[in-house]
């Protein structure tokens, strides 16, 4: 190893860089997932060209506690869903690099509104009802961007955070107000429930990104990003990659549907005003 | 006695894969540690029984697994040595802090379940122990967390249709604390509601068994139901306290979950 190698490789080993997951309402705590975080980081260390030990990796299952860890100063990068981004982006200064690849969904999916079949023709048959969604933690997202070619949702409709999702369409099957947004898997498994027949999906929502691989502000050098990018582009190549990625559900990383994002974000800042 | 079934293990399977959970088992010969010779079977589970009642002794639990194996084998038609061995396996895979080992004990917990299953196909008693080994199989081996709870819940069903009171409610307790601790749909078979459909039905047929009052307050606490949730968790403290089961080996360890639930 030359000498320029020798520094190059110690900048980066510099201060272990933390990548925070954040998925509010998913399976899991931060505790039970710390172990298939633990194996997603070395594989990551190892994909980038790092020092074992250089890469950390946590996962949070809440909004708040996500963001709070995000917000420290070794939280170098990480991969949050598309609702806290949209939500938090701005202040904990998120910059959008990648997409995330969900086992079973992919790089995209497509949110889906459910109610009890044909209680709700539009936007208007909602007044006064509760829409319930595990993108709940973020209402712009679910009255904007999921909704955004729907129409307008009444500033009556009170938006719930939710991971009870069989409880919420048990309650729309009984006839209460309560419509669903549901993501791309709860959606694509819709037909399997057995009162299945009794739901429909009266709107949809443009394919979305699924998870954004982000950096934190100026956290990491840019020479340390291009090896990180690097690592999370082939990690799906190595078999120590593609385990690790298989314990968190996750097929890899690629490119950002960036056209799709912005579509997004312009959707949310209309229904944030 | 079967009274060891609280699924303490069942925790985050996030990471669910898709590889089968039941694999073909190997012979009963290689799942036994050591081997005992021409003692009549009975004779064997009746020393495994002695040796299990020593619990919290991870040592005599060890025994009585062997014991268990030898006693499947000196019967060749006969569940209760792999019941037995089951069970004893489970016990000691719950509590078992190293994975390799933990792993292992769950595998062949797994691999003496099935033989169990074969020798007798409709047994609720393998059944039930099959579906506990399972889960703890899933807590260390992701790929089979969606295929093995997926067949551990349909196991517990038919035997809580079959046996309800197998394992004083075990099948509708277990199912309980399997859809409370799980993940929700579409993921895994988690399910607030029904979890507390289960347990409410485990302590509707025994209501004096510690652990399902446990369960039933576990299942309330997670449905944000705190203060119905203290009324089973007193009566579990209390039931365990008292005989007949105070005298039970796991009592002290159900007054401590049901201290540890209050605490939340």
């Amino acid at each position: 190893m030359t000498l320029v190698h020798a520094l190059a490789a110690l900048a980066l080993a510099a201060d272990p860089t933390v990548f925070v997951a954040v998925a509010p309402g998913y399976p899991g705590t931060t505790a039970e997932a710390q172990a298939s975080m633990d194996g997603f980081a070395a594989a990551l260390a190892a994909g980038a060209g790092l020092p074992a030990g250089s890469v950390r990796a946590a996962y949070y299952e809440k909004a708040q506690a996500g963001a709070e860890r995000l917000g420290k100063s070794d939280a170098g990068l990480g991969m949050v869903a598309l609702p806290f981004f949209l939500q938090e982006a701005a202040a904990l200064k998120l910059e959008p690099r990648l997409g995330a690849s969900q086992k079973g969904t992919g790089s995209t999916e497509t949110w889906a509104l459910v109610a009890k079949k044909g209680r709700v023709t539009g936007p208007a048959s909602l007044d006064g009802w509760q829409v319930s969604s595990i993108a709940g933690y973020s209402p712009a997202f679910v009255t904007g961007t999921a909704l955004a070619a729907w129409g307008r949702m009444p500033a009556s409709v009170k938006v719930v955070q939710s991971s009870q999702v069989l409880s919420a369409l048990r309650k729309a099957v009984a006839g209460e107000n309560v419509a669903v947004l549901l993501d791309g898997a709860q959606a694509a498994a819709l037909p399997s429930l057995p009162f299945a027949a009794e739901l429909e999906v009266v709107a949809r929502s443009a394919p979305l990104p699924t998870g954004i691989v982000v950096t934190v502000g100026k956290r990491i050098s840019p020479d340390r990003w291009k090896a990180l990018e690097r690592g999370l582009r082939q990690l799906a190549d190595r078999p120590e990659g593609a385990a690790a990625l298989e314990a968190i559900r996750l097929q890899g990383f690629g490119t950002l549907d960036t056209a799709a994002l912005t579509a997004a974000r312009k959707a949310f800042a209309s229904a944030s005003k | 006695m079967n009274r060891t079934a609280r699924l303490g293990w069942l925790l985050v399977l996030l990471g669910a894969g898709c590889a089968s959970a039941l694999k073909e088992p190997p012979p009963i010969a290689t799942l036994q540690r050591e081997p005992k010779g021409t003692v009549p079977a009975s004779a064997l589970l009746q020393e495994a029984d002695e040796e299990y009642a020593r619990r919290p002794d991870p040592a005599a639990v060890r025994r009585s697994e062997g014991l268990c194996l030898a006693a499947a084998q000196a019967d060749e038609e006969g569940t209760a040595g792999l019941v037995c061995a089951v069970r004893a396996k489970s016990w000691l895979a719950e509590r078992e802090t190293n994975v390799a080992v933990r792993t292992d004990l769950a595998v062949s917990a797994v691999q003496a379940g099935q033989w169990c299953l074969r020798r007798a196909p409709s047994s609720p008693a393998c059944k039930f122990w099959l579906a506990v080994s399972l889960g703890l199989q899933a807590r260390d081996r992701p790929s089979t967390v969606e295929d093995g709870l997926k067949r551990m819940a349909l196991l517990l069903r038919e035997v809580a249709a079959a046996a309800p009171l197998y394992d004083d409610a075990g099948a509708e307790r277990v199912l309980g604390l399997l859809q409370i601790r799980a993940p929700g749909w579409p993921v895994g078979p988690g399910d607030s509601e029904e979890a507390l459909v289960h347990v409410r039905r485990a302590v509707e047929l025994r209501p004096d068994y510690p652990p399902n009052q446990l369960a039933l307050g576990e299942v309330l606490l997670r449905n944000d139901e705190k203060v119905k949730g203290l009324v089973p968790l007193r009566k579990a403290i209390d039931l365990a306290s008292q005989p007949p089961w105070s005298s039970d080996p796991d009592a002290p360890g159900w007054i401590q979950d049901a201290q540890r639930l209050l605490k939340r």
